[in-house]
């Protein structure tokens, strides 16, 4: 266990976020899967979160309609069959909220994450589930609630259902051993 | 008491009655400068003032301090607070609210409304896009649309329609947390619409104070709200004018009240002066009420001025009332009544002059002052004398404490040649003034402090907003007519923001289309069965679900079978508001006026060119200058009063003389006037003053104090002790006036700084002109 000393009783989201943040550059990969009401068939694909401190994070996606978006500062681009575009987050608040929730996360920006989110957690350090809930009143018409778990300093699953029934989950695979 | 006195009395005091009763019942100060104009909206249906306008309506708010989020924290719980708090038509800070419950009827009406519908946006290769990057979204943690909205909308009406309706309110950056931030994003901004107009001033000033109210009780002691727009700049204006005036009546009073009471050495002849001009003004206030229906704030304001005049009546009075051999002051109200009955009689010749114009503002003026003026002398020589006590009625009031050059009461001719040759040369410097200092300016009569006009020159950059200054008004029978005749001007609009003559345009029918034109993109749009087809066309590869989109043809649809919106019929919300400030019925006849705002106009004079072509489509649309409307209405107000001032010198040159039935004696007072106003405005020019309505008003109120001090002066008196207190009484009530308008030159706003320059200068020169002027003493034989 590496629990901060000083850290109080009932800080415990405190504990799980700090256990979370890194400071040198971290790869993390994931499947995600995408269903909406729209679609015939959900699709699988895989893909893979990349954070380089201070506050790059780049998310890519293979396979058909792969993108790739990254996010520094508070500029976005999103690439995707080979153009690239270019997004102001202080003009996309909601995608800025959503984009930069790992960002967060990696780079221990609890302010951020509070002020985006109310957050309530369930469970220990151990095993741990923090249920999102957007502080903007747009976003969360859009978002109602976005569920993040995990274990262990380690992120495990982040489930997204958006109004009209669009549903998506990405789940992370455990660190390769070299990392 | 005898019983005329006894009755006069009465009289009075029933009088004053009846004008506070008036005042009470039915009194009503109205301060919006339309009043003062001829009509609100003048023939040209032209509103008088930027302020008037659509712009006029509009208030800038910026949040400073703190960091960034707080800052947009506060900006969205400025929006909360004031939303629905009355006098708000709407309050934007760069977010758009997903609750309003009216956003449903833009969605609705999206394809009626939407500038991108013709027939080639139902084109199978244009679905075909749209719905390959509608299938992007589906996948994209970046979707460009809404996901929800998809199977209603792919092609994304939606977001332009919501786009356009938002782009009149301002287009600024938006910073962190999504609320609008100026340049350096070290404000948050928002724009907040009133109801009421904004010349409406004490509408206005509520809502101010309720906007810094809610913003106090949000508690944050790091931020700061600042506001600016207009109806800011008039009403804070207002308010200093106010403090101001309040500081300067009272210190002039006390003044006053001091030198009267040094020269008078006794306290009744100082409150008691103070009687006449005080019934004056209640008597005046309640009779143009009656008249008028309510009392302009201006009228009032101008009228106590030059009401100024009704001072010296009882300050002769009381000269002439001196021990030793002082008659009994009934008698010496007979003897002085004729100069007085003169003096009075001329200077409400003259107002009666100016009360027959179609200026309502000036109109007014001209029956307060002639009533007050009037009611003031009649006080003077039949209230005063029974009111003072019995004793000094009897006795006189002590010697006059009042030092004179001897100079002054046997002038030398020498002086008299001089004066000749100042007024000469005053003449030159009038004649040779060219172009006359005029101050046309409608804004020079607001003091408004640079740090406010530059607040909002910057706010109103920062946010896009449109230009204060011009503008374009299209006129119809009918809202479909005007909307029809904005929708027309929109290829010449294109043409001069590509031209670079201007940034943008925003216009009534960019917010609800004309009926015309939303018909003919209902027939623009499919059948069912077409869409239907080539919708299942484009989809067909891309994943989605059978059916996925027949919402989209069900909305398409019913948009076909939809009856098109009417300006008439908009229910309460998002875009009747949007619509209300850019169209509107005529206040002045049937019909209605569509605006045309301009924003960032770079180069005016292309822009006035442009505008003359515009008389071609038969006086359908109109450029407005707002500082060129406003300015015409000041020369406008200036000519007639300058007219109406020499019709009623010309009335009071025939007066005079029809009464004192004396060429000499009437050549003397006229040329004496004639001397005070050349010599004054001759000094102003020299001076550097550019001449505003305030000067004009001071100008008016001299030729009435000079008309005074002349027919005082010219009185043929027999004997020296009389001429001398003769003179005594002039150089009171001059020195009376010149303590007033002196502390009022002090000032440190300039419109009260012109009328006290003015006022002190026009009766130095009165004073002069009618001393020198006086006959002098009779032949010693």
């Amino acid at each position: 266990m590496c629990l901060p000393i000083a850290a109080p009783a009932d800080d415990r989201l405190g504990t799980i976020l700090d256990t979370l943040a890194r400071d040198e550059p971290a790869t993390l990969v994931f499947e995600e899967r995408r269903d909406d009401p729209m679609l015939e068939f959900a699709e699988t694909r895989t893909g893979t979160l990349a954070f380089e401190p201070p506050d790059r994070l780049t998310r890519a996606v293979e396979g058909p309609r792969g993108e790739t978006v990254r996010i520094e500062g508070n500029t976005l681009t999103l690439e995707r069959r080979g153009s690239s575009r270019e997004i102001d987050l202080d003009e996309q608040p909601a995608l800025a909220t959503l984009t930069g929730l790992f960002r967060s996360l990696l780079n221990g920006d609890r302010e951020t994450l509070e002020t985006d989110f109310e957050i309530e957690r369930t469970g220990d350090a151990a095993d741990w589930t923090l249920e999102l809930t957007p502080r903007d009143r747009a976003l969360r018409r859009m978002v109602p609630e976005l569920t993040l778990s995990g274990a262990d300093g380690e992120l495990r699953e982040l489930i997204t259902i958006e109004a009209g029934g669009h549903h998506s989950r990405m789940r992370f695979e455990p660190p390769q051993a070299a990392d | 008491m005898p019983p005329r006195s006894r009755a006069a009395l009465a009289l009075w005091l029933v009088a004053l009655l009846l004008a506070a009763l008036t005042l009470g019942l039915r009194g009503e100060v109205v301060t919006d400068l339309q009043g003062f104009a001829p009509d609100p909206v003048s023939a040209s249906g032209i509103p008088l003032d930027a302020g008037a306008g659509p712009a006029g309506r509009t208030l800038l708010l910026a949040i400073e301090g703190g960091d960034a989020r707080a800052r947009a924290d506060a900006s969205d719980a400025l929006v909360a607070a004031l939303e629905a708090a009355p006098g708000v038509a709407g309050i934007h800070n760069g977010r758009p609210d997903p609750d309003a419950p009216s956003l449903e009827l833009l969605i609705e009406y999206r394809y009626l409304l939407s500038p991108e519908i013709d027939a080639g946006h139902f084109e199978p290769e244009r679905l075909g896009k749209e719905l390959e990057a509608r299938r992007d979204d589906l996948s994209s943690s970046v979707p460009a649309l809404p996901r929800e909205l998809i199977p209603r909308d792919p092609t994304g009406q939606t977001a332009v329609v919501l786009e356009q309706l938002g782009s009149g309110g301002g287009r600024a950056a938006t910073g962190p947390g999504g609320v609008w931030v100026d340049r350096d994003a070290g404000r948050a901004l928002l724009v907040l619409h009133s109801h009421a107009e904004g010349m409406d001033l004490d509408a206005q000033a509520e809502l101010i104070a309720r906007t810094r109210a809610a913003f106090t009780r949000m508690a944050a002691p790091d931020l700061q709200l600042r506001i600016a727009g207009p109806a800011q700049i008039a009403v804070e204006s207002r308010a200093t004018i106010r403090t101001e005036v309040v500081w300067i009546t009272s210190a002039a009073s006390l003044a006053l009240a001091l030198l009267l009471a040094l020269v008078f050495r006794h306290p009744h002849p100082v409150w008691l002066a103070a009687v006449p001009l005080a019934s004056g003004i209640l008597v005046a206030a309640a009779v143009v009420t009656l008249v008028f229906g309510h009392l302009h704030g201006i009228a009032l304001a101008f009228g106590i001025t030059v009401l100024g005049i009704a001072l010296d009546y009882p300050l002769h009075l009381f000269s002439h009332a001196q021990r030793p051999r002082s008659a009994d002051i009934h008698q010496v109200a007979r003897e002085l009544w004729p100069a007085i009955a003169l003096g009075a009689g001329s200077t409400i010749l003259v107002y009666a002059l100016m009360a027959m114009t179609g200026f309502s503002g000036m109109a007014q003026l001209g029956l307060f002052v002639l009533t007050g003026v009037a009611v003031a002398a009649l006080v003077t020589r039949w209230v005063l004398p029974p009111l003072l006590p019995a004793r000094l009625r009897r006795e006189g009031l002590p010697p006059l404490r009042l030092p004179l050059p001897a100079a002054l009461a046997a002038p030398a001719p020498t002086a008299r040649w001089g004066l000749a040759a100042l007024a000469l040369g005053a003449l030159g410097v009038i004649a040779t003034a060219d172009p006359f200092p005029w101050e046309d300016r409608l804004s020079a009569l607001h003091p408004v402090p640079e740090d406010q006009a530059a607040l909002d020159q910057e706010l109103r950059s920062a946010l896009g907003l449109a230009d204060v200054r011009h503008a374009l008004l299209v006129h119809g029978d009918t809202p479909e007519q005007a909307l029809q005749a904005s929708e027309a001007l929109t290829p010449e609009l294109q043409a001069l923001r590509a031209a670079r003559i201007l940034d943008g345009y925003h216009h009534a029918a960019q917010i609800l289309p004309s009926q015309a034109l939303q018909r003919s993109r209902q027939d623009a749009l499919p059948t069912a069965a077409t869409l239907r087809e080539r919708v299942d066309a484009a989809a067909a590869g891309l994943g989605f679900r059978a059916g996925a989109f027949e919402p989209f043809v069900a909305d398409v649809e019913r948009a076909r079978q939809q009856t098109p919106l009417a300006p008439e019929t908009l229910p309460e919300g998002l875009l009747r508001n949007a619509l209300a400030p850019l169209l509107q019925p005529r206040a002045d006849g049937p019909g209605w006026i569509a605006w045309v705002r301009l924003r960032g106009v770079q180069d005016p004079d292309a822009l006035a060119r442009w505008a003359d072509t515009l008389a071609l489509d038969g006086d359908r649309v109109q450029y407005v200058d707002f500082f060129r409307a406003s300015a015409d209405l000041v020369i406008d107000f200036r000519n007639e009063a300058l007219q109406r001032l020499a019709l009623g010198i010309l009335a009071v040159a025939l007066l005079l003389l029809l009464v004192t039935r004396a060429p000499g004696r009437s050549l003397r007072i006229l040329a004496a006037v004639g001397t005070g106003l050349v010599l004054t405005v001759a000094t102003l020019i020299l001076l550097g003053v550019s001449l505003s309505l305030f000067h004009l008003i001071a100008l008016l109120l001299i030729t009435g104090l000079c008309l005074d001090y002349a027919v005082f002066f010219s009185r043929p008196l027999a004997d020296a002790t009389a001429r001398l207190r003769n003179l005594r009484s002039v150089s009171v009530c001059a020195l009376s006036t010149l303590v007033v308008f002196g502390l009022l030159a002090l000032s440190s706003l300039p419109v009260l700084q012109a009328m006290g320059l003015t006022v002190v200068l026009g009766v130095v020169f009165s004073f002069l002109a009618a001393a020198l002027l006086a006959p002098e003493g009779p032949p010693r034989d």
